[in-house]
């Protein structure tokens, strides 16, 4: 009898946990249909209400890729550090660490699941709008209009991007711009009778191919694994070269169909560069490959943002010296790549009050002009409505310095890249057909109709 | 049988049950109904009829490639894959000098997560640092360059390469039926004059037939599910040419289109359990088992 008692407890405990698993422990969410007045309430609730509940720590957790051997983690996780520090017994940022390519699935399956970190970033445009939608966000507009000195950071363009028809603020808009340039070695250049960079795309393709007569290298840093970014960054810019293309890019609308002569001319420049001016590695190669090959010295150019510059004094990755050889450019035409079009963090509306208003305080610790202009320092970029101060100025890295005096110098227009205007599905059929356009087996108006036919598959 | 220890028995088998219930069947029906809809996931699903078959059969030839590769890897899973498995586990149950050993080093890559499997061949198959190109150049091809992974006449063979000859399951299946075939049987066959080319195609064979059945089963069905792999070196790439359903499957939730990937599913399900009955025909399973 005892046997068949312990058995039948057994089975119980086992029907318990089952249905244990199921139960949350979540704390109390924010109304995802919260009224902009009600939020309003919230803000100035949170002055009265701000020593009162001081009394016990807010810990706020939230995943974020920024971490590891990631290259932005080296400024994220101290400013991290700093933050609580600074807000100690009052508010605690633990950071969760993922992996940047799991990070846009990671938020997909969390929100399927109805358990949003408080804060996130969105993992596509498509995402955006689909908790717009819903209502799954707490606005930010109260609070920024409750805090004029943070507001007054924000960069106009980017506070439109984030704002929703019925006037809403979805994510962070930016305070600053980060644009994309290049980098160049100026030995290898030189080798190949080269004292400076081209101006023009002609003039790029006859440094190329006297890079790869006199010196023997490859020219260009390129990849098709992963996004193909850097491809896809002189891509950008050879398309900015063009009317058209600027339009386009600037346009900032999905491109569905690309059974077009401008398309069919951007993958012929594309299918150029890939078979007379990289290296054979390129083909199915990721970012770290790319750069690797920019590192050994193996080629003369790759196209990145400014947060790659960090890499070019880091021993684990570059030889001595290998700094002092970089030069920092932007494009043939004077194209800058970058915006300030674009989502930033979320604040999920399962964040607890105190959790938003801790995540508030964040926002204005990122945004004070100590944290911006180091941000600024350690990553490029510009905040046009917080000014650098001159001492910082002169700190900066000296590649980093280069290319904001090419920015000032030869820029004449700026452009967002092609990833604002190609749908998701097209990105990921493009770098699985980029070997094809590489090795000959598919034409660049093949590859346009391929494209066209991805886009269009699931559009609606 | 008394209706109290009926009762016992129907309280046993309530966990299995409900844990049946809720990560088999309501998921399977879920997925089935779904296939049916418009959902993105998030809102709710809105019925559309036939439209994401339609989608998936007719508009563009992904399904019939991804199915051309799936009936090559089966056939490369039933004539290489089982076969080499079960002729591994033929010459183990002779018990040569280091059996056990070599049980267990055949055993390493399934003890090895498949994603980290997947880079480890991206590095072998790689052009400049790769393992295998680089041994080629040593042996005397210096100036030997393929892309295995990147190049479309070859990626489907390298695919085909990182899971063929790791049979360490069919070789178990089939070591553990041929152990247990009663040592009598070999001494009367011997006594009788047979060789043991004769032992093993006239009585081992015939006994382990339900283990390469279900061995082939699996090994078929991990072809439909085949996703890591291919996933983490070409993406079905260069254009389609190592494409499979469980990218299409995957294709579908990247682009919230959950109906769609249910849809796909459901045509993965019903593949399973198509390659289920063809097989347990085909070796007849059931007769075999006495069932």
């Amino acid at each position: 009898m005892m046997k068949k008692l312990m058995a039948f407890l057994l089975c119980l405990t086992l029907v318990f946990n089952i249905v244990g698993c199921s139960s949350s422990d979540e704390p109390e969410p924010t109304s995802g249909t919260d009224s902009s007045s009600e939020t309003k309430d919230k803000v100035n609730n949170t002055t009265e209400k701000e020593e009162a509940d001081k009394v016990e720590e807010v810990v706020i957790k939230f995943p974020h890729y920024k971490t590891g051997n990631n290259v932005g983690a080296k400024f994220f996780l101290p400013q991290i550090d700093r933050f609580n520090d600074k807000y100690k017994g009052q508010y605690r940022l633990e950071v969760e660490e993922i992996v940047q390519d799991a990070y846009g699935d990671k938020i997909k399956l969390l929100y399927q699941s109805n358990k949003l970190p408080p804060m996130y970033e969105s993992p596509d445009r498509d995402f955006l709008e689909i908790i717009k939608d819903n209502h799954t966000y707490v606005d930010l507009k109260p609070y920024i209009d409750a805090n004029p000195e943070f507001g007054s950071t924000l960069i106009e363009e980017s506070i439109a991007y984030n704002t929703t028809d019925s006037g809403e603020i979805v994510s962070l808009p930016y305070s600053y711009v980060r644009l994309i340039g290049a980098y160049y070695n100026k030995e290898i250049f030189s080798e190949a009778g080269i004292n400076t960079f081209p101006q023009s795309w002609e003039d790029f393709y006859a440094a190329c191919d006297a890079i790869q007569s006199e010196t023997g290298k490859a020219p260009l840093a390129l990849m098709t694994g992963e996004n193909a970014w850097t491809l896809m960054l002189l891509t950008s810019s050879y398309m900015a070269s063009m009317p058209e293309g600027k339009d386009i890019l600037k346009a900032q609308e999905m491109v569905y169909d690309y059974n077009t002569a401008f398309w069919n001319d951007t993958f012929t420049f594309v299918q150029n560069m890939l078979q007379n001016y990289s290296t054979t590695s390129a083909l199915g190669a990721g970012y770290s490959t790319a750069a690797n090959d920019f590192f050994s010295e193996s080629t003369a150019f790759i196209a990145n943002g400014p947060w790659m510059i960090g890499d070019f004094s880091n021993p684990d990755k570059v030889g001595d010296g290998f700094k002092d050889k970089v030069g920092a450019t932007i494009y043939p035409g004077g194209i800058g790549l970058g915006d300030a079009s674009g989502s930033w963090y979320i604040i999920s509306n399962k964040a607890s009050q105190e959790e938003v208003e801790g995540l508030i305080e964040y926002f204005k610790f990122l945004y004070s002009p100590d944290e911006l202009n180091a941000f600024l320092a350690a990553e490029g970029g510009f905040a046009p409505h917080v000014p650098m101060p001159e001492e910082t100025l002169k700190q900066l890295d000296p590649v980093l310095a280069e290319l904001n005096v090419s920015l000032e110098k030869n820029m004449t227009d700026t452009v967002p890249t092609i990833f604002a205007v190609i749908p998701k599905p097209v990105e990921e059929e493009m770098t699985k057909n980029l070997p094809l356009l590489y090795s000959g087996d598919m034409t660049p108006v093949e590859f346009c109709e391929k494209l066209t036919l991805t886009a269009q598959k699931f559009n609606k | 049988m008394k209706n109290y220890n009926k009762s016992w028995i129907y309280i046993f088998i309530l966990p299995t049950l409900v844990i049946f219930l809720m990560f088999y069947l309501i998921p399977i029906i879920t997925v089935f109904i779904t296939g049916f809809t418009d959902w993105n996931g998030f809102d709710s699903p809105t019925f559309i009829g036939f439209e994401n078959y339609e989608l998936m059969l007719t508009y563009d030839d992904t399904f019939l490639v991804a199915l051309v590769n799936l009936l090559k890897w089966s056939l490369v899973a039933v004539s290489v894959h089982v076969p080499f498995g079960a002729l591994v586990a033929f010459v183990l149950y002779k018990k040569p000098f280091g059996w056990r050993f070599t049980r267990g080093v055949f055993m390493i890559p399934n003890i090895i997560s498949i994603s980290a499997w997947a880079i480890i061949y991206r590095f072998i198959f790689n052009d400049d640092i790769g393992l295998l190109n680089n041994f080629v150049r040593l042996i005397g091809a210096e100036n030997f360059h393929v892309n295995w992974l990147f190049d479309p006449r070859y990626a489907f063979s390298a695919i085909t390469l990182t899971w063929v000859f790791y049979a360490v399951i069919v070789t178990l299946l089939v070591l553990n039926d041929l152990m247990a075939i009663p040592k009598e049987l070999h001494e009367a066959a011997y006594i009788d004059g047979a060789t043991d080319m004769d032992i093993h195609v006239r009585i081992n064979l015939p006994l382990v037939k339900n283990a390469i059945a279900t061995s082939i089963i699996l090994s078929i069905v991990s072809r439909i599910t085949m996703f890591e792999v291919i996933y983490l070196t070409t993406k079905g790439g260069p254009g389609n040419s190592t494409y499979n359903i469980s990218l299409m499957l995957f294709e579908g939730i990247i682009n919230y289109e959950y109906g769609y990937a249910n849809a796909v599913s459901t045509i993965m399900i019903i593949l399973g359990v198509g390659v289920l009955v063809i097989i347990n025909k085909l070796f007849k399973l059931n007769k075999a088992t006495g069932n």
